[in-house]
């Protein structure tokens, strides 16, 4: 009675109330304040960075003022009872790179004592644009992280590298880590059906991080040791922070078109072209269209195929959170749905999202805590690039075919076809339309990420940790193709209604790690921090079939599809009740086992030095090299510490640091050491054979990577100006590459550590406080520049390593992924024959491999962003421009869309063809005979097709309204803000095709390594229009 | 209390320490040993047993099964000038006209499945003393294995490399010979050392083989091959020693069947060596023939059809029997298409070595080294008579040398129509006999002539064969 007495006279009373700002002037919306001592008392600053708090115990009091990123700050005063205080606090980022906390590998450090390269981001910058998937938004904001968005299907896969790419023939992605899980990251669970890889993080509700940091060194990456080689990406998710119960409500709608839309010829275009390629070629008469069309047919059709399968893609986007902080606890849950319609008419990623993060504080030496997210995705698919839907309509589905029958089909007196019925005379894969409506294709996936971490700390300074993850995921795929009339399989005898394909999948990854860490302050001067660590991985798939048995009861093998379906699996009860996908069957176990340490030592807070070892064990290696040692040192100096610097007017800091390590790479999905064999029943002459499936190789062993960084840091006229420059060395040896083997091998393929391979580059960034007061202006630029190449193959040729089918190359002295094509020099304006060189640059009409050279590279020379932000008063806007330097695109597409004349629609482009002696054309002379092109192969590979593909691009533009604090005070808000944003608004680009960012469909990881940058149909970026709507209560 | 906590840390960091040493001593080693996928199984787990080294020999015999399934025969006889054009097939056209080109896939698999075979013929004799066999097992199942690389290599030879004779010492580019299963980056060895490594396994072979097999290595398939190289190395008189040591035996006769592409060459006396189909299960090994050949399937247009000139030669001798059992020719004049139709059966046993072929093999042999043309001419009159039903067409028995010569190679190049066997002919003639052949207008050692090695093959140290075709 007493306590509800005091509290009740408490909050009539004192009141404490202000506004949070930034060195800048700017508020700080979302930053708290709570008073010392008195639990439950504080609260966040609403959108202007204004703040009340009620319920204030008078007396000498303490508040503390903490943000994301700032430097925690107390002021204290004393409060009458009674009484109102305005106090105002200004907060110094962290990111002034002095105190700002940077989760590292297995631990947090500060900024200033780091010798390490590590970008972080936080969820400001993360939140800012409506992405499929969360690493999309890190385009263009942080040096040497190049990054590839995939197509314009809602789930594709985007690629990451940072610092360039170093491997070949093994996964050239970072390691993902979110509060602590290591994440299943295969791009190829479903391999490239459909003609896209699903992207494995996209499960990932954007809102819900807290801070992305990217580990790029190898100080920073050592520690990760066999995986560390690639970088490595760690996600931390929010969690409550101190103060009363914040909720927060937030929904983005939004619309899509393409970024480009491909134009195609119509039917009478086409026509007019194939008559002349008939004409051309010597023939008379009516030339003979594909698939037997006949020519009044063709002309009495013209289906606009693109506009056939092209809409206005929608997307929504909602997002509740509600947390809370004490000293004692704090918790934050979040739950969202996102629905993400493509501009690709059926193609539909619907993500359902929750999470709840808690920590608990047992005691000041023992705390618990835990983080756990759930998603479920439902992704409705279509066919796309080579496999069909916008692929089609830009290739096989020619404007002479109709969508539908517009009359009765009758041959030898049965119908065959009714109008109305799907034309399908071409085949499905020619009909887009009838493809998506015929096909009912899903994905459903569950993926649950869970963490859990107990620290105990025995005594001051000591403390243990231990953690737990489980990262799980269950994907079902499932397919339906009908059968009978008017469908793709006609004859319907042994496929019933239809034929219902189920493929589910599960995958587990179990990772736990124990670690000690001591922090020694020696004396006044030294300072040491020791951390011991060791942790265990283990990785494995199941995918799940029906057993089939004959009619005794035996085995006869497995399969996946029902026949006589009424539907697909997830529409149907009866389907899943009756049919029990009893064999099991799981994939590649693979298993890690480490032991880590690293220790920090600071001098005089301005010397650090770090050294830090790792080793593993792997599975994924025979048992000669089933361990790696992976070590690294580095040191700082925090020059503007030093007396002779400490009175600098311009540069307040400065700070200079360099590393060397050895990290490595281990990024296998199978086991290749060992020999493997297979037994085949009955196989030759009625016996049994047994026979080997790959020839071995016991020596197999991680790639190594030395990385040599240095860097220097800098902070200008009191941190206006701040950034960061740094050059970096990356030598890898024992380069894994799938080898196309010599066939005198008698296998096609075989991994071997035998390349060599160098990344060298420049990283620039700094941001500058342009203007700050009443109008703000914020300038943030990046450029990151990179050379890469093989500097060794181990004497296989160019052609020993193919990038799946995209035709890229690995050419000593070369980058990977080298355009490796007979050049083509111009057409002949006498005969109309495109004109080759030859290997010693002579002109020839012939067009032979044997010609072909590297003429260009798929890997950027320089990728950047650069940031303005501008405030005034409420408003706020934001414009993101990203570049791409100096990669080339080879557009594969193009060799049939402006080559050969064939069963491919072709793009307007082939207008610029010869067409008589004299004429100086682009292209050759229309032909359908490819003798006439020089070749006895249909679609040539030449350089024809291969393109400048630098851009800038206008990747966002935002413009942001928020209430002030009457204003939200009136709706009942603590704050509310409003923001209209574009993405992929602008593109400039000499590039032909259709848009000059692309990750197509791969194949395998040496693909994904090799081919960025080759499009083949590969459906252009989404430009999106979006309102988003930020309430907090 | 300070030592205190120092015990708890030094505790704590000693475990941390153990675990590590554990995991990175032997002890937790095992936990990195994980199950392959799926059925597959560690060589270990694979070859356990006497019968797994067996079964991985017989895996031997079904790749070489498909290597003579039609594949690299039809592949010497696009080079030749039995056949028309197949223009429809860019792969194999490319072969037709002298110029094949490194990305041609066709040639990709025909290259590598022989080496399938030499990859696991070495594993055998590898692995083969780690197994409880008697002495006598352990050097049949090694015969095996030697005759099963040899003729690998041997196939493959004569389709990649200029022939023997190409160069006065043969020291032109030959093949990689693998005699044992590491993986290494070597040069191209010349075609004499090939050609002796094959006759050295051979002849390793040969003491250790059972005498005759129907469809495994023997005695007189190894022979049989000996007596094919040497003749294709122009060392005549050993081509009559290995070809009398097969056809003396008495085991094997021509009998009466022209055709001897049967479902069940146990029933073809003159079959020495075949590969087989087995109908009960379904397993077709003549799928490179029948899919290519076959002209009496409804609406059939087989890739492959006779050369019309070649057609010509045969066609004015009206009492050949097969003439009319092989062919049938379809439209007129320029438009005449000559179907072939040797092959059409669904399916059926490919006889690799057979007695005709020995028997033209000897005369033409005995003709070129002096040799008793009276058992060349009857060898030619014992082909005769089954082709002809008589012996109205007998070779005279006083005829010379350069009419039973001449007459060897006209039996040959119809009775072994298809068999891949014309340009290998050609090309001795060529080699060793110093004749000015050309093979439709192209010499018969232009570049185009061979086939261009897959370009897998290229390493630093491997030259793929010349380009640029005839």
């Amino acid at each position: 009675m007493l306590i509800f007495s005091l509290s009740f006279w408490g909050l009539q009373a004192q009141v404490i109330e202000g506004t949070i700002y930034d060195k800048g002037g700017l508020p700080l919306p979302g930053a708290s304040v709570v008073v010392v001592g008195q639990q439950g008392v504080g609260t966040s600053a609403d959108f202007d960075g204004k703040y009340t708090i009620t319920g204030v115990k008078p007396g000498s009091i303490v508040l503390e003022f903490s943000f994301i990123g700032f430097d925690n700050k107390r002021i204290e005063l004393d409060l009458k009872a009674g009484e109102k205080k305005t106090v105002n606090a200004t907060l110094s980022e962290s990111a002034s790179q002095l105190e700002e906390i940077v989760v590292v590998g297995y631990g947090v450090q500060r900024r200033r004592d780091m010798t390490g390269n590590v970008v972080k981001l936080d969820a400001k910058k993360l939140n800012d644009m409506p992405t499929p998937s969360f690493e999309t938004a890190i385009q263009g904001k942080a040096a040497g992280v190049q990054i590839v968005t995939g197509s314009g299907l809602a789930g594709s896969a985007s690629v990451v590298r940072i610092r360039g790419i170093t491997s070949i023939g093994a996964g050239g992605d970072p390691l993902y880590i979110v509060d602590g899980a290591q994440l299943n990251q295969d791009f190829f669970s479903r391999g490239n059906s459909g003609g896209m890889n699903q992207n494995p993080l996209a499960f990932l509700n954007p809102d819900d991080i807290a801070s992305v940091e990217i580990l790029k060194d190898a100080a920073a990456t050592a520690i990760y040791g066999s995986r560390g080689a690639n970088g490595v990406i760690l996600i931390t998710t929010k969690r409550g922070s101190k103060g009363g119960l914040k909720f927060n409500f937030s929904t983005t709608q939004g619309v899509s078109t393409p970024t480009t839309m491909p134009q195609m010829l119509n039917s009478d275009q086409y026509l007019q072209l194939y008559r002349e390629a008939w004409i051309n070629d010597g023939n008379t008469g009516t030339p003979t269209l594909p698939r037997s069309v006949s020519w009044e047919d063709a002309q009495n059709t013209n289906t606009d195929w693109v506009d056939e399968v092209v809409r206005t893609g929608y997307k929504a986007f909602y997002d509740f959170s509600v947390s809370k902080g004490t000293d004692k606890f704090n918790y934050y849950a979040g739950l969202s749905y996102d629905e993400n319609r493509s501009y690709i008419e059926g193609d539909q990623y619907n993500r359902l999202s929750g999470r709840f993060n808690g920590d608990y504080r047992i005691s000041d030496k023992l705390s618990l805590s835990m983080s756990t997210g759930l998603t479920r995705s439902t992704y409705n698919r279509v066919d796309n690039a080579w496999t069909g839907g916008l692929g089609s309509a830009m290739s096989t589905a020619l404007p002479i075919y109709p969508v539908k029958w517009d009359r009765y089909n009758i041959r030898n007196g049965d119908t065959l076809n009714r109008p109305g019925d799907w034309w399908l005379q071409a085949g499905v894969g020619n009909n887009p339309v009838a493809q998506r409506e015929l096909k009912e294709w899903r994905m459903t996936d569950l993926r649950s990420i869970n963490n859990a971490k107990i620290s105990y700390s025995p005594f001051k300074n000591f403390s243990i940790l231990g953690s737990a993850s489980l990262d799980y995921f269950q994907s079902m795929e499932d397919i339906y193709n009908p059968a009978g009339p008017n469908t793709t399989n006609v004859d319907n005898s042994t496929a019933g209604r239809g034929i219902a394909d189920r493929f589910p999948q599960r995958s587990y990854n179990y990772n736990g790690f124990l670690t000690g860490s001591y922090d020694w302050q020696v004396n006044d001067n030294s300072k040491f921090n020791f951390m011991l660590g060791t942790e265990y991985q283990e990785n494995f798939t199941r995918t799940y079939s029906m057993t089939v048995r004959d009619s005794l009861g035996n085995i006869t093998g497995t399969r996946n599809f029902v026949q006589d379906a009424p539907g697909p699996f997830y529409n149907h009860a009866e389907l899943r009740n009756d049919y029990e996908f009893d064999s099991v069957q799981t994939s590649f176990i693979s298993r890690f086992m480490s032991f880590f340490g690293r220790v920090n030592y600071a001098y005089k807070g301005k010397y650090l030095a770090q050294a830090v070892l790792r080793s593993d064990g792997s599975s994924r290696f025979g048992p000669d090299n089933r361990f790696g040692y992976f070590p690294s040192v580095s040191l700082g100096w925090i020059i503007s510490d030093e007396d002779w610097m400490k009175n600098n007017r311009v540069i307040n800091y400065l700070k200079l640091k360099g590393s060397i390590g050895w990290i490595g790479n281990a990024n296998l999905t199978n086991i290749e050491f060992a020999a493997r064999y297979r037994r085949d029943a009955q196989a030759y002459d009625g016996r049994d054979i047994l026979y080997p499936l790959n020839n071995p190789n016991p020596d197999l062993r991680w790639e190594t990577t030395r990385v040599f960084d240095f860097g220097l840091e800098y902070g200008l006229l009191e941190d206006r100006i701040t950034g960061e420059i740094a050059y970096y060395r990356k030598n890898t040896t024992d380069v894994l590459l799938n080898v196309t083997l010599p066939r005198v091998s008698g296998f096609g393929n075989f991994y071997d550590n035998v390349g060599a391979l160098l990344n060298e580059g420049v990283e620039f960034q700094i941001k500058s406080r342009n203007l700050v007061g009443e109008f703000r202006w914020t300038t943030d630029f990046n450029i990151a520049y990179n050379h890469n190449e093989i500097e060794s193959l181990g004497g296989y040729s160019a052609d020993a390593v193919g990038g799946g089918t995209n035709d890229t190359r690995t050419v000593v002295g070369e980058p990977v992924g080298t355009n490796f094509l007979v050049r083509f020099s111009h057409v002949d304006p006498a005969t109309g024959r495109p004109v080759y060189l030859d290997i010693d640059g002579n002109p020839t009409f012939n067009w032979d491999p044997a010609d072909r050279v590297a003429v260009g590279s798929v890997l950027p020379d320089a990728v950047g962003g650069i940031t303005n932000t501008f405030g005034y008063k409420q408003w706020d806007l934001s414009v993101l421009f990203v570049f791409t330097i100096g990669s080339d695109i080879y557009d594969s597409s193009s060799k049939r869309q402006l080559g050969r004349v064939d069963d491919w629609n072709r793009t307007l482009g082939t207008f610029d063809r010869w067409r008589q002696p004299g004429d100086e054309a682009e292209y050759a002379r229309l032909t359908l005979d490819e003798a006439n092109l020089g070749s006895n192969t249909p679609w040539i590979n030449t350089d024809q097709w291969l393109h400048d593909g630098s851009f800038l691009r206008l990747r966002n533009l935002t413009l942001s309204y928020r209430l002030n604090n009457d204003q939200a005070k009136a709706m009942g808000l603590k704050g509310a803000q409003i923001s209209f944003i574009g993405t992929n608004l602008l593109t400039f680009t000499t590039f032909p095709g259709l848009d000059p960012e692309i990750a197509r469909d791969f194949e395998n990881a040496t693909d994904r390594n090799m081919s960025v940058n080759i499009t083949y149909l590969t459906p252009p970026q989404e430009r999106t229009y979006s309102v988003r709507l930020n309430v907090n209560f | 209390m300070l030592i205190f906590k120092l015990s708890i840390m030094k505790k704590f960091f000693t475990y941390i320490i153990i675990s590590g040493g554990l995991i990175l001593g032997t002890a937790c080693e095992k936990m990195l040993e994980t199950d392959l996928q799926g059925a597959d199984l560690t060589e270990e787990e694979a070859l356990q047993s006497k019968q797994d080294v067996l079964d991985l020999l017989q895996s031997c015999y079904d790749v070489t099964a498909n290597v003579y399934n039609g594949r690299v025969q039809y592949l010497n006889e696009l080079l030749a000038d039995n056949l028309a054009d197949p223009t429809i097939n860019e792969d194999l056209s490319e072969v037709y006209n002298h110029n094949t080109l490194f990305f041609n896939g066709t040639i990709g698999g025909i290259y590598q499945d022989p080496y399938i075979t030499v990859f696991r013929a070495n594993r055998v004799i590898e692995v083969i003393e780690d197994f409880d066999f008697s002495a006598a097992e352990k050097n049949e199942i090694a015969a095996q294995a030697y005759f099963l690389r040899a003729l690998s290599h041997w196939e493959l030879v004569k389709l990649f490399c200029q022939p023997y004779g190409y160069t006065a010492d043969n020291s032109h580019d030959g093949l990689i010979y693998k005699t044992s299963t590491v993986e290494s980056i070597v040069a191209r060895e010349s075609v004499a050392s090939n050609y002796a490594n094959i006759i050295a396994d051979f002849e390793a072979a040969l003491p250790n083989l059972v005498q005759n097999s129907d469809y495994y290595a023997s005695q007189d398939a190894a022979n049989a091959y000996l007596a094919k190289i040497y003749f294709q190395q122009g060392d005549y008189a050993k081509a009559v020693q290995h070809a009398d040591a097969v056809i003396n035996t008495g085991r094997y006769s021509l009998g009466n069947s022209l055709d001897r592409f049967e479902l069940d060459t146990v029933n073809v006396s003159e079959a020495i060596f075949t590969t087989t189909s087995n109908s009960t299960l379904r397993d077709f090994r003549s799928t490179g023939f029948t899919d290519n050949y076959r002209s009496d399937l409804d609406g059939a247009d087989p890739l492959f059809k006779a050369n019309k000139d070649f057609y010509d030669i045969y066609a004015a001798d009206t009492a050949d029997r097969r003439i009319k059992n092989f062919f049938e020719v379809i439209g007129e004049d320029a438009d005449a298409v000559v179907l072939v139709k040797k092959f059409n059966q669904e399916f059926f046993d490919v006889p690799v070595l057979h007695l005709t072929d020995l028997k033209l093999l000897r005369a033409e042999a005995l003709a070129l080294s002096g040799g008793d043309l009276s058992v060349a001419i009857q060898d030619i009159n014992d082909v005769r008579l089954r082709a002809y039903g008589s012996n109205a067409n007998d070779l005279a028995a006083g005829a010379g040398v350069s009419e039973v010569r001449d007459a060897a190679r006209y039996e040959r190049r119809i009775e072994m129509f298809g068999e891949g066997d014309r340009i290998q002919q050609l090309k001795r003639r060529g080699a060793i006999g110093g004749e000015a052949i050309e093979i439709r207008n192209n010499p018969w050692d232009c570049n185009g002539m061979i086939i261009q090695f897959p370009i897998s093959e290229q390493t630093a140290a491997f030259d793929l064969n010349p380009t640029g075709g005839c």
